[in-house]
């Protein structure tokens, strides 16, 4: 049997986009390959938040329909993902940040409808009194973002992908991308080989191997995020909160729905076994800086650690679709350098939309793989969560 | 303020004055002062036994103003508030929608996948959820605990007898050997009486020791593999110990699993080993008339031992038999205790206690008046330590599932570790502690010394004590042979949890720590078509606990073996994760 859309990974963006094909037409075959169990990847491996706050136009507007897709996603679906709006909070320790932080919400975040509020520390201290504020001038608050149950989200899809007739080979991996005459007709795996008339790579962190079989060189680097999650206590960390001061790492504190609080920090390694370990050197950085800001942690218990990858591209924002010089039929949609998760909902809506017609989404389009090769980036700096 | 030397404390237990013995660590007082209820089963509202009363246990405590405490690390001080929140005021149609919250099931249903309609529910959460309120702390910490690197040949984990056995054959060339232990040195001899393995043979052992200067790191858990060092956690310094070694032996040795049957989590219903750690070691009476489930020798040896200390015992047999079993069953028998088999169905009556238990055997419903229930339905060796070391396992299970895959002399796969006693594989006292001492001797071989003349002496001895017992002969020759081909193989023989034919599968807990039910993995197997380990637990939260999956795997297990037909091995396995158990943040932290 020949399929027409062969999805290699079987991850939220490769399951959204699996999904969306398949609700936009039933008449497709479609077939998700995963090389280990569906989720297995980042899907599952992650801080669990969304947010719409980002710094560049095109992400915005990006994350503003994703976000509304998934407050959908609950009715859509049939899987509840225990969505929290808990907000993002940012603290601020310098001028020249707050600066910027009020020229971004003036020139994107208030067109967008989606505008945070500046808090002062006695703002801060009121709603957030575990937080220590020495050496913070001010917070942002996105009261526009939350926090979801990623498990659940990526059920959702699974099932709802099954439902529509969809069909999901676990641990088969795609071995080899093959291709004749300049287009694709299928990809190995330890099975045998599956034809297909188009492929997309959703892979994560995979996604740069699985592409260099084909040539193709994707600027993407496998970042290791290391992630501590204590035992369940009472819910009192409603944002996700991160911590901007330039000694501080990228510190993100957070607790999830189930009551786990859970923290990381940035510390630029990359994952090369895809083992998804953890250090103890890390680990102990992390420890003394989320004390630092929020004292009451102290005896928290941390229960299990794990890292993960952040899919970093050179502009910190995923790539979809493909490049007129790859074989035909070929598309990635990879590269969310964190952002994987947030995204995928609107990700699986355009990237559907674009397969079944040809036609480039406008908000697809800032995206394109082709960007590194005209330099036309997209100016995105806010990585962490 | 009292005096330190008043044997009693008053603490306050949901706003009401408690005497408590100052010495127990706060569980056995509390049970001592007739509260055997810490926590409540949220999904149903209803309080919740289990208990374990060991450092690893999944049990908590809630005291006003901090974070939970293991009650079996922490003994009590003047003052403290403890609240037990054992109800709820909200009607029960609300809990329905918290039926999810730890898994997916009953919450998904509409209305509550709507938004409107969950965002209602939310306002509820801090009603529903036993978790306590910290109190907010302002000052950041000064000063962290400084944090100790141990530097050691061969570092023994556990120091129960087999890693007592092992660490003293392996100092005895020399070698610079430490034993990490976070309980009592001597671990089971401590509560079972095991014959010729008594206080004598402890006493001798811990002589050899001290002769042969091997370092003993008491109170402290070897919490596991981070990619840059090994690390523990001192308990009652609350120090972080990094370790270097050339040679890792594990002694983790073994734990019972919970029975399943109806109403399995009621107050009083306590493991075999918690029930006996309760008596002989804080003079604590789990209750006066006893029943004990399991066929394994550790079921039986509880039976026997409390039965000859004047307790009325009662065992209910399971399918799955230990080694002794035809010898400890007489044995029992003659001493008067009363054993019931072929019992198809059991269900624990009570509330906040158990009252009773109603057995069907053969068809006939027997009421038994009992106060306490011991489990001891099959023995684990405790792998996670192991599996996180990487050392390939195989599914045997006579030895009671997952075992490391290695040689009578303990030798694994992996070239630096070693394994001693019952975590290779459950058998009996007289081969763990001579499979101990070969691995000892064998770790200090690897090293570059040489054997003693000893080393055959033991291994004669062994290998006559497994002739003995042509059940365990056989296992080990399959252990053995995987050792040799250096591949794992599935021994199975389709055992499966017991006592859940005709009964409510509702209530019938696999996992304490999230409330989940044998029907959430019935539906999660058959319903949902996951199969496999990992989804099994993203699924219904299986082991995402306090435990990490440490009292529920097997019989998660076993129960998804049931419902699908598959092999356990085809179910799979979990990934372990440092930390082995829940480490305070400030601990990491250590200079």
């Amino acid at each position: 049997m020949k399929y027409d859309y062969i999805i290699v990974g079987g991850g939220i963006v490769g399951l959204s986009i699996a999904y969306h094909i398949l609700k936009f037409d039933r008449s497709k075959s479609v077939l998700v390959l995963e090389k280990r169990y569906v989720g297995s990847g980042a899907s599952t491996r992650n801080g669990s938040h969304f947010r719409v706050h980002f710094w560049s136009e095109e992400n915005v507007r990006f994350a503003v329909k994703s976000r509304e897709m998934i407050l959908r996603i609950g009715s859509e679906t049939g899987w509840n993902p225990i969505i929290m709006l808990g907000g993002y909070l940012w603290l601020i320790c310098s001028e020249d940040i707050l600066r910027a932080y009020e020229e971004t919400n003036r020139r994107i975040w208030s067109r967008y409808n989606v505008p945070v509020k500046f808090l002062d520390i006695s703002e801060i201290y009121k709603l957030f009194p575990y937080i220590n504020t020495d050496g913070f001038i001010a917070g942002v608050y996105g009261p526009q973002d939350g926090k979801l149950h990623h498990d659940f989200v990526t059920f959702g899809y699974y099932y709802g992908f099954r439902k529509l007739g969809g069909k999901v080979l676990e641990y088969t991996p795609a071995t080899k991308v093959l291709f004749k005459d300049g287009s694709v007709y299928g990809v190995e795996t330890p099975k045998g080989v599956i034809e297909g008339d188009n492929i997309v790579v959703a892979a994560g962190d995979h996604s740069k191997y699985i592409m260099s079989i084909v040539d193709v060189d994707l600027p993407l680097v496998n970042e290791r995020k290391e992630l501590w999650v204590s035992e369940p206590v009472s819910l009192f960390i409603k944002p996700l909160i991160v911590d901007l001061r330039s000694d501080s790492m990228g510190l993100y504190i957070a607790q999830s729905p189930r009551g786990e609080v859970m923290g990381s920090i940035d510390y630029p390694k990359v994952q090369e076994d895809l083992e998804y370990n953890v250090s103890l050197d890390h680990f102990r950085m992390f420890s003394r800086l989320a004390i630092r800001l929020i004292p009451t942690l102290k005896y928290l218990r941390i229960m299990r650690t794990w890292s993960g990858s952040y899919v970093m591209s050179p502009d910190h924002s995923h790539i979809l679709g493909r490049d007129d010089e790859w074989p035909e039929g070929l598309y990635v949609a990879t590269g969310y350098s964190g952002h994987g998760f947030m995204m995928a909902p609107y990700t699986g809506y355009v990237m559907a939309k674009y397969l079944l017609t040809g036609e480039i989404p406008e908000d697809m389009k800032p995206y394109l793989p082709t960007r590194f090769k005209y330099k036309k980036l997209i100016k995105e700096t806010m990585v962490i969560g | 303020m009292t005096d330190d030397s008043e044997p009693y404390v008053d603490i306050y237990v949901n706003n009401k004055l408690v005497k408590v013995p100052r010495v127990l660590p706060i569980g056995a007082a509390l049970y001592k002062a007739g509260i055997y209820s810490l926590e409540k089963s949220m999904r149903f509202n209803r309080p919740r036994g289990l208990m374990v009363f060991d450092w690893r246990g999944p049990e908590k405590i809630y005291v006003e103003g901090d974070f939970e405490y293991n009650p079996y690390l922490f003994k009590a001080s003047d003052g403290i508030k403890i609240r037990i929140k054992l109800s709820t005021p909200l009607p029960k149609s609300l809990l329905k929608v918290f039926d999810g919250y730890l898994r997916v099931g009953g919450y998904n249903k509409w209305p509550f996948n709507r938004m409107w309609a969950w965002n209602i529910a939310l306002k509820y959460v801090d009603d529903i959820l036993p978790w306590n309120k910290p109190k907010y702390v302002k000052e950041p910490i000064k000063e962290y605990p400084k944090s100790i690197n141990v530097d050691t040949d061969i570092l023994v984990v556990g120091g129960g007898y087999s890693g007592l056995e092992a660490a003293y054959n392996a100092s005895k060339s020399g070698l610079k050997t430490t034993l990490v232990e976070a309980d009592s040195l001597g671990g089971h001899l401590n509560i079972y009486r095991h014959g010729m393995y008594n206080e004598d043979y402890l006493n001798k052992l811990l002589k050899g020791l001290k002769e042969n200067d091997v370092y003993i790191l008491g109170n402290t858990v070897f919490e596991g593999f981070f990619e840059d060092s090994a690390f523990g956690y001192k308990l009652d310094t609350d120090q972080l110990i990094t370790f270097s070694y050339k040679v890792i032996i594990f002694a983790t040795g073994s734990y019972e699993v919970p029975a399943l049957y109806e109403y399995n989590d009621l107050p009083k219903t306590l493991l075999a080993s918690a029930g006996l750690r309760l008596y002989y070691k804080y003079g604590v009476k789990p209750g006066d008339n006893i029943v004990i489930i399991g066929s394994t020798d550790r079921a039986f040896q509880t039976a026997i031992q409390l039965k000859e200390d004047g307790f009325k015992v009662r065992v209910i047999e399971s399918f799955y038999k230990g080694f002794k079993y035809s010898e400890l069953r007489a044995k029992a028998l003659e001493l008067g205790i009363e054993i019931y088999d072929k019992v198809s169905k059991i269900t624990a009556l009570g509330y906040d206690r158990v009252s009773g238990l109603k057995v069907v055997q053969e068809g006939q419903v027997i009421k038994l008046n009992v106060d306490s229930i011991l489990h001891a339905p099959y023995i684990v060796p405790d792998i996670e330590l192991i599996r996180m070391a990487r050392s390939p396992l195989t599914f045997d299970i006579d030895l009671g599932g997952y075992v490391p895959i290695h040689d009578v002399n303990g030798a694994t796969l992996v070239d630096n570790i070693f394994i001693a006693g019952s975590a290779g594989g459950v058998s009996t006292e007289e081969i763990y502690i001579r499979q101990a001492a070969l691995a000892g001797l064998k770790a200090s071989e690897y090293l570059g010394k040489s054997l003693p003349s000893k080393y055959d002496d033991i291994l004669n001895e062994l290998n006559e004590v497994i002739g003995k017992t042509p059940l365990y002969r056989n296992a080990l020759n399959r252990l053995e042979n995987a050792f040799k081909k250096k591949e794992g193989y599935v021994y199975f023989n389709g055992i499966h949890p017991t006592f859940y034919r005709g009964s409510d599968l509702r209530r019938t807990f696999v996992c304490f720590c999230t409330d989940v039910t044998l029907e959430d993995i019935k539906k999660t197997v058959t319903g949902m078509e996951l199969r496999k380990m990992e989804h099994i637990k993203r699924y219904s939260g299986v082991g995402t606990g306090r435990c990490q999956g440490r009292r529920c795997f097997l019989n998660t297990l076993l129960a998804a073996s049931m419902f699908t037909g598959l092999k356990p091995t085809e179910i799979g396995e979990i990934r372990s994760r440092p930390p082995y158990i829940p480490i305070p943040l400030y601990v990491i932290g250590g200079e």
